[in-house]
Order: structure tokens, then sequence, then C-alpha cells
């Protein structure tokens, strides 16, 4: 064991660090929201509550988060689907190919987003692969529209999330006894049941904690609604990047990150809140 | 069932895959377009990329980036975790969730954050504001392995060192040091990918003149749709799967990553 | 009737065969204890009478049909695992109610049968909670109470009471022999203690590297052991080479009669029962089943004191256990003689 002195100091830089270059860094973004918009591009008035007002009270913005709130979960409901088959797969399979499998759903991880996006671009474009095998089998005779709107997006953002349901999945099943599903077998349950009445109710915490990862995951993306997403702000933090850079509207676009952060932490904390009672169930 | 869970299987596998097969099969094309699958076949891609000023000058910042930004990270994640897994004291938890924090703030914001406060401080030196954000993003990663690894091996090796007659610092040296080193070179590399790879946090704080990789691969498609970047891009697949091996080969990838 | 009939039972894991063509005839309403060291196939063997790994030779029938093919939950056996193998998920009552439910009975009925096997391991107020809210021993009552909700062909028991304490796991055998032979069911128990197969079995079957050594009545295994591997495991503490002439057999210096004799003459091997041998301070000793000697080495145990005595005429070390009066009766180099009666040799046919 450390003594209290000793761990103090050790924590100490990282706390300078985390305080310096999140804490008030974040503090002061956040601190721009209630101030007016100065008379230069660049400048700051007085304290108002305008910024917030405007955001809640705009039908634009407030349908532009609702949409980022529905690609989100449209996003986390898939990714759970197919993340939880593969997550089951793997666990199914043997220890031999643990390590390829692992390597293969990580990938999205591993590869930067700018080149996994430039592949979708590639592969779903108007001239892309899949529209000129289409058109030359003679199935299709225009392009389809596969990118640059929602279905880019979520396709995208499925992509980029599908490691982490996966790895949480996992993570859950490999807590459950090998020897749970057999009692279940001895008591006359055919597979399924024993999928259905054992395995699955075991991996839910895990399939809840990847839900909650996924969808704040989702939520900050913004490398893939750029790239992917229709023209114009389509996505929370594409709007943020647009008031800053182009409208150089910073109170505003403040206020509008300021939401952002509160649901992201909102859903984390509610996750920790999870993983504690499910912690404390075990 | 066993059937349908393979096919379901497959068809994940591919969708995973198929983004990234895409853009290495399609770097080999000879036309000025990316192809799937390329009509002719040729490298020139490769050379043009490789010529290209605007994507090297990227890659050396991306590369020192990364180095730098893991180097510090390093030390202050090592003292990190051994203050939560060896101390006792109140809130422990509450502050493991605070180191992970960089993790689930959006990476926008962390950005934004950084390029207002850093202005307010008159600190114009983009490397700088950079080296700071990776620093960050790096940082919950290496935490979150040295952790695992710490963990791992309990106190009572240290304390059988002890007994063995070393003072506790060798019996760090000697004994704990030793067993969690492939967990932190581990944990280095996957934070060199991190870092390198990185959009998001680098987004407000480039210049012109100082440009990250994934940045200026990002600029570059925005007007060119030439297939250098899909050469570009298939070195970087190549490099990162080359780290991922080691990753697993060492400690394993998912120990690193989380979850 | 034969309840269960295993015959020729084989399984391989990679080169190792692990359990060797192993046939058992278990009539109804017997209690079968499978005894034998750590690894020599024991667990394998009843996960294959269970359909939880599949024989590469040999047939299963339970009940008369042969079920070598079917998937366990078809097989209508009730199993206890050694880890409780609970489901954390379920209510105690659920967790009873399980095998019920998947035989399609309604709630109601399920509910109530559920409540009287629980009722029967003295459990009937704990239905309620969930499985992480009960002791070890209340664990193991509810994983029997689950095996045997649904009258199954054949109860199924893997070292159940390994895990727990030494007061807990004579409470938990009590009340399993009381159980089992109140119900008159068919059961399977496995483990490696033999005072554990000694006290709940009708028969025991001794397993030695995957085959049966021996089956029989726990007196007959415990007595009259028939091989060296029995003999040892069985705890006699002193087995010899020897040769027999004469309803005699010499074994090193030491003149040993059996009683009932051995079969034959020739190269034998024998077992004398480490209690069963007498120690006294005398000089003198008859020629047979008697030797002096010098004890070389005493060890209090508590309830029972073991000594190492060498005879004078270089035969063979013995080994006597003699129950602890007041302490130890002989310092190491006291002069002893030993000696037996002819019922504690026993001559090993293999
Ligand atoms: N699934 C398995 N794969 C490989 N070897 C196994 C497996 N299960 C058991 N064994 C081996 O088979 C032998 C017998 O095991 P087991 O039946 O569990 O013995 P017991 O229950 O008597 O201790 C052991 O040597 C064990 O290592
Ligand atoms: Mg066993």
């Amino acid at each position: 064991m450390l003594s209290r002195p000793a761990t103090f100091a050790m924590l100490a830089p990282v706390l300078l660090v985390l305080i310096l270059l999140l804490v008030l860094p974040v503090g002061y973004l956040i601190s721009f929201s209630v101030l007016a918009r100065g008379t230069g591009p660049q400048t700051l008035g007085a304290f108002t509550m305008a910024n917030y007002g405007r955001l809640f009270g705009d039908t634009y913005y407030l349908a532009l988060f609702g949409r980022t709130l529905w690609l989100s979960a449209l996003t986390t409901a898939i990714a759970a689907l197919a993340g939880t088959c593969f997550a089951w797969f793997m666990w199914q399979s043997g220890r031999r190919w643990r390590g390829p499998l692992t390597i293969l759903i990580l990938s999205p991880l591993l590869i930067s987003i700018v080149v996994t996006s430039y592949g979708w671009v590639v592969l779903l474009g108007r001239n892309g692969a899949i529209n000129t095998a289409l058109e030359a089998l003679g199935l299709i005779s225009a392009p389809l529209r596969l990118i640059h709107n929602d279905f880019g997006i979520v396709v995208g953002l499925v992509h980029v999330v599908i490691p982490f349901m996966v790895l949480c999945v996992l993570a859950a099943l490999e807590r459950i006894e090998a020897v749970l599903g057999e009692a279940a077998m001895t008591l006359g349950a055919q597979p399924w049941r024993v999928l259905w009445h054992v395995i699955l109710p075991l991996a839910m915490p895990g399939v809840a904690a990847g839900t909650t990862i996924v969808f704040c995951l989702s939520l900050s993306a913004y490398v893939t609604p750029a790239v992917l997403g229709g023209s114009g702000p389509n996505f929370v933090t594409t709007m943020i990047y647009d008031l800053f850079i182009t409208q150089y509207d910073w109170p505003f676009g403040a206020a509008v990150a300021a939401v952002l952060l509160a649901t992201a932490l909102a859903i984390v904390i509610l996750y920790q809140r999870l993983l504690a009672r499910l912690g404390a169930e075990a | 069932m066993r059937r349908l869970l393979q096919v379901v299987a497959a068809l994940v596998a591919a969708f995973v895959l198929a983004p990234i097969v895409v853009v290495v099969v399609a770097s080999f094309s000879d036309g000025a377009v990316p192809q799937f699958p390329p009509r002719t076949w040729s490298l020139r891609w490769y050379a043009h990329a490789i010529g290209e000023a605007a994507f090297t000058d990227a890659a050396w910042n991306s590369a020192w980036l990364a180095v730098i930004a893991t180097l510090l990270a390093t030390p202050l994640a090592l003292a990190a975790a051994f203050a939560i897994v060896r101390g006792r004291f109140p809130g422990r938890q509450a502050l493991q969730a605070f180191l992970l924090a960089p993790l689930f703030v959006p990476a926008i914001v962390i950005s934004l954050a950084i390029l207002v406060a850093m202005a307010r401080l008159g600190v114009r030196d983009v490397g700088l504001r950079l080296v700071g954000a990776h620093v960050l993003v790096t940082f919950p990663y290496l935490v979150r392995t040295i952790i695992a690894s710490l963990t791992r091996f309990d106190l009572g090796l240290e304390e059988a060192a002890r007994t063995l007659g070393a003072h506790p610092l060798r019996g760090f040296l000697l004994v704990t040091l030793p067993l969690i080193r492939p967990g932190v070179i581990a944990g280095m590399l996957f934070a060199l990918i991190v870092s390198f790879d990185n959009v998001s946090v680098s987004l407000f704080l480039t210049s012109a003149r100082t440009n990250t990789l994934p940045l200026a691969i990002l600029n570059y498609v925005e007007y060119n749709f030439d297939p250098s970047v899909a050469a570009i891009s298939t070195m970087l697949v190549a490099v990162s799967l080359a780290a991922a091996l080691l990753i697993e080969r060492a400690v394993g990838l998912r120990r690193v990553v989380g979850g | 009737m034969a309840e269960v009939t295993l015959t020729g039972l084989t399984k391989h894991y990679g080169a190792a065969r692990v359990v060797d063509a192993v046939s058992l005839s278990i009539a109804s309403g017997e209690f079968i204890t499978l005894l034998g060291p750590s690894g020599c196939g024991k667990t394998t063997t009843l996960r294959m009478i269970a359909g939880l790994a599949a024989p590469d030779a040999g047939r299963i029938s339970l009940a008369g049909a042969d079920v070598t093919g079917l998937p366990a939950h078809r097989r209508n056996i009730g199993m206890v695992f050694q880890s409780h193998a609970l489901f954390p998920h379920m209510s105690v009552a659920e967790n009873v109610a399980f095998g019920l439910r998947m035989r399609g009975l309604a709630r109601g009925p399920r509910a109530e049968r559920a409540q009287a096997a629980l009722e029967r391991v003295h459990l009937g107020a704990f239905g309620a909670r969930l499985p992480a809210q009960l002791s070890g021993g209340q664990q193991q009552r509810v994983a029997l109470a689950r095996a045997l909700v649904f009258d199954p062909h054949v109860l199924l028991l893997d070292e159940p009471f390994g895990a727990l304490d030494r007061k807990l796991r004579e409470l938990m055998q009590d009340e399993l022999r009381d159980l089992t032979r109140r119900i008159g069911i068919t059961a399977v128990f496995v483990t490696h203690d033999q005072e554990e197969a000694m006290i709940l079995s009708d028969r025991v079957a001794v397993m030695n590297a995957g085959r049966i050594e021996q089956i029989d009545t726990p007196e007959a295994i415990f007595e009259r052991p028939a091989t060296r591997f029995v003999a040892d495991f069985m705890g006699f503490g002193n087995i010899f080479d020897g040769h027999a002439a004469n309803g005699t057999i010499t074994a090193g210096g030491l003149c040993l009669r059996a009683a009932p004799p051995g079969p034959a003459d020739g190269a034998v091997q024998v077992a004398l029962r480490a209690e069963r041998i007498a120690l006294a301070a005398a000089d003198t000793a008859g020629a047979e089943n008697a030797a002096p000697g010098r004890i070389t080495a005493a060890t209090y145990h508590g309830t029972l004191t073991t000594y190492r005595m060498a005879p004078d005429n270089g035969g063979p070390e013995l080994l006597v256990r003699e129950a602890s009066a007041g302490g130890t009766r002989f310092a190491p180099g006291a002069r002893v003689v030993a000696s037996w009666p002819a019922q504690a040799v026993r001559v090993l046919t293999g």
C-alpha cells in the first residue's frame, strides 16, 4: 500500500494536467455560451441566456438535435443486434480463432476513420464499386444515392461503433460459466431455450453497457457525418463546426457544444450507475 | 440456429472489412479515380502520394506528435495507475472515472475548448496545442491498460520480494515493473495509433502550415478524388495492423482497448 | 430391472483414453458411487451418462431405452454440479421450477411442485431469494431440489459437497442419503473421498485410469479389495510382494497367513491393514502374523497415532495405525512386537 502523501504526489501531476487541459478549457468554452455576440467577428458581449433561448426556442435547432438523437439511436440498435450476434459467434468459436477475430472486429478502431470513411465513398459513392457493379448487371439505370444522406451516416457510424458493442457483450458472455448452459440442458432445455432463458439474460448487462457507450459515441461523432452525410449541417457536431468556423458565432456554438456535452455526460453517468448496480448484484 | 449465427457473423465481418479492403485494392488503380477492382493495376499513385508534400509533411508532424504525446502521457498514466491500484483513499472509483473522462467528452468539444483556452492564454504555437490535445486523448488508454496489468499481478509478489529482503523500491523495480512491462508497451503502441489516427481532437488546432496526416487527407479529398489517398490509406492500414498484431501478441488487444 | 446400463463406454481426449471400456449396470433405486483419484475419468463418465459428452464407443441405456445418441435435454436426468450451477438471474423458486417449465407444465402446478421440492430440502421459505443470497449449503440443496423436482430417471451428482466445510459436508451427506432412500431414486454419485463413498452408497465402483477396478458393496470394497490399487486407495497402508506356499505367504522376512487363504501358490501381492496391527512391549513373538522390531517413527494425528516399525529380521517396514490412548505409547527406538489376525491379511488378485 502507498502512503497518503505518496499517493497524492503521484496523482498531483495527472490531476493538474486534466484540470489545465480539460476542466478549465471546457469550463471556459462553456462560459461563452452565456455571453452575447460582440460587434466584431470574435468579440464577446454581456451576460445573457439568449443563446440557450435560441437553441431551445427554434425548431430548426431542436430538429437537428432530434435528428442526431434519432440517427444515433438507429445506429445503436443496429450495432446492438449485429454486435451481439458477432460477440456470440466469437464466444462460441475456438481459442485459435479468437486472435484473428479480435483484430478483425477491432479494425475500425485501429484504422483511421479518415481511411474507412474514404473507403465508404469509394464503395458507395455515385461512381463507386456498388453502383458500377449494379449498373453493369443492368439492375439499375441510374446510380443509387448511398452516401451524402442519412443512410451514409448510419452505415459509417455502425462501422465505427461496432467494436465497442462486441467488446462489451463478449465481456459479459465470458463471465457466464459454461456449466450454466449444461445445467439448463440437463433440466430439459433445448438449445434455443438455453439461449433464451439463460445466456441472453446473463449477457444483457453487456448489451446495456455497450448500448450506452455506443449511443454516446455516435452522438459525438464528427468525421462520419461530415464525410458521409448530406450537405449542410446534418448532425449536432457538424453544426458546431459550422458555427465556429463559418459563422464565427462562438457564443451560440458554445451553447450547442454545452448541450452536446451535457447529453454525453448524462449518458455516461447513467452507464456508471448501471455498472455500479450490476456490480452490487454480482 | 448455428447456421443462422454463422451467416450473420459472416455478414458483419464482410461489413467491417468492406471499406478497408476496397481502399487497399483501389490503391493499385492506374486510372485517375480509384476503381474497385482496378481495370489496370499500377503503383503510380503510391509514387504520387509519397511525392506530395502536403502528405509527407503532415505524416512527419503526425508521427512526431504521436511520439511526443505518448512519451508525455506514459509517465503520467503510470503514476496515476499506481496511485489508483496501490493507494487507499476515499473516492477512488470517482477518480478513476475522472481519469477516463477524456474518452467520454466529445472530441470536438475538447478541440474547441483547447483552442479557446490557449488563445486566451496567448498560446499561438500549433505544436503545443496539438500536444496538449493528444496527451489528453491517449492518456485514458494508457491508464486503463496499466491498471489492468497492475491488478493482474497482485501485491503478493511484491510482498514476497520484501520478505526476501528487498527494499520496496527494489521489489518494485525487480518484480513488478518487469511483469507489467508488456502491458505498458502495448498501451504505448496503442496510444501511438490513437494519436496518429485521431481527427476530431485536432480539428480546430492545426494551421494552414502545420497539419496532421488525417486532416491533410480529409482536406485533400474535399477537392481531389485521385487514388493517392487510397495509397496513403493502405500504408496507414499496414502500420495499424502491424501494431495491432504486436499488441495482440504481447498482452491481447482487448485488455488495451477495454470493454 | 436395470435403470442405467453402461456397456463398453469409451472416451478419448486427443490421444489419451480417458474412459476405457466402462461397463456398469445400476438397479432401479440403487445408489452407486464412482470413486477414484482426481483425473481418473469419473466426471467424464458422468457427463456421458448425462449427454453432455459423447462417447467414442459403447452404449448407454436409461430405463430400458438406448439413449446413446440422445441430447442431454431429452434424457430426463437430474444433475447436481459441484459449482451448484444455479442460474444467478432467477429466484430460487424459478431455478427449481426450470425443469418443469421446460417440460411445458403450467405456471400453477409448476409453482406448487417447486414449493414442495423446496420444502423437501428444508428451504420452503427461501423461494423468493436469489441464489447469491443463500449460503453454500443452501445453494447445494436448491441444486438438489432442482434436479429432483421433475422425477428424473436417475440423479447424477459430481462431487457436490467438495466445496463445503467438513461439518456441513457430513450434514449434507446425511440429508442426501435420507432423501434418496425415501424417494427411492436411482443415483450415480462421483467423489474422490472414500469415506463419503462408504457412507452414501449401496455399491461403490472404484475407478483408476479410466477403468473400473472393482465394484462391490462399501464393506466388501473396504475389507476385501481385489487389486493393489484398490487396497492402496482404501488405505491398507502395507502392501507387499510375496510368495505363497502351503497356505503361508512370505514377504521379505515376514511370514503371513491369510484368512481366507489366497487362491493359489506362487507369486502374490498381499495387503495388511495398518489399523489391525497391534503393538506390544514384549520380546517374544509367534512365527506367523507377528514380528519383533524397533519403532522408527511415531506421528501423533489426534484420533490416531501412526508408527513405523522395522522388523528385526530385515523384512519390509510396517505401517501401524492405532487409536491414540492418552498420547504416543512408543518413542522411536522402542522395542515392540507387532501382531495381527489372519483376517487383516488380504491376498490381492490384480
Ligand atoms: N474437455 C476436455 N478436454 C481434454 N481433456 C479433458 C477434458 N475433460 C477431461 N479431460 C481429461 O480427462 C481426464 C479425466 O478427467 P475427469 O473425467 O474430469 O476426471 P475426474 O472427474 O475423475 O477427476 C483428465 O486427465 C482430464 O485432464
Ligand atoms: Mg471430476
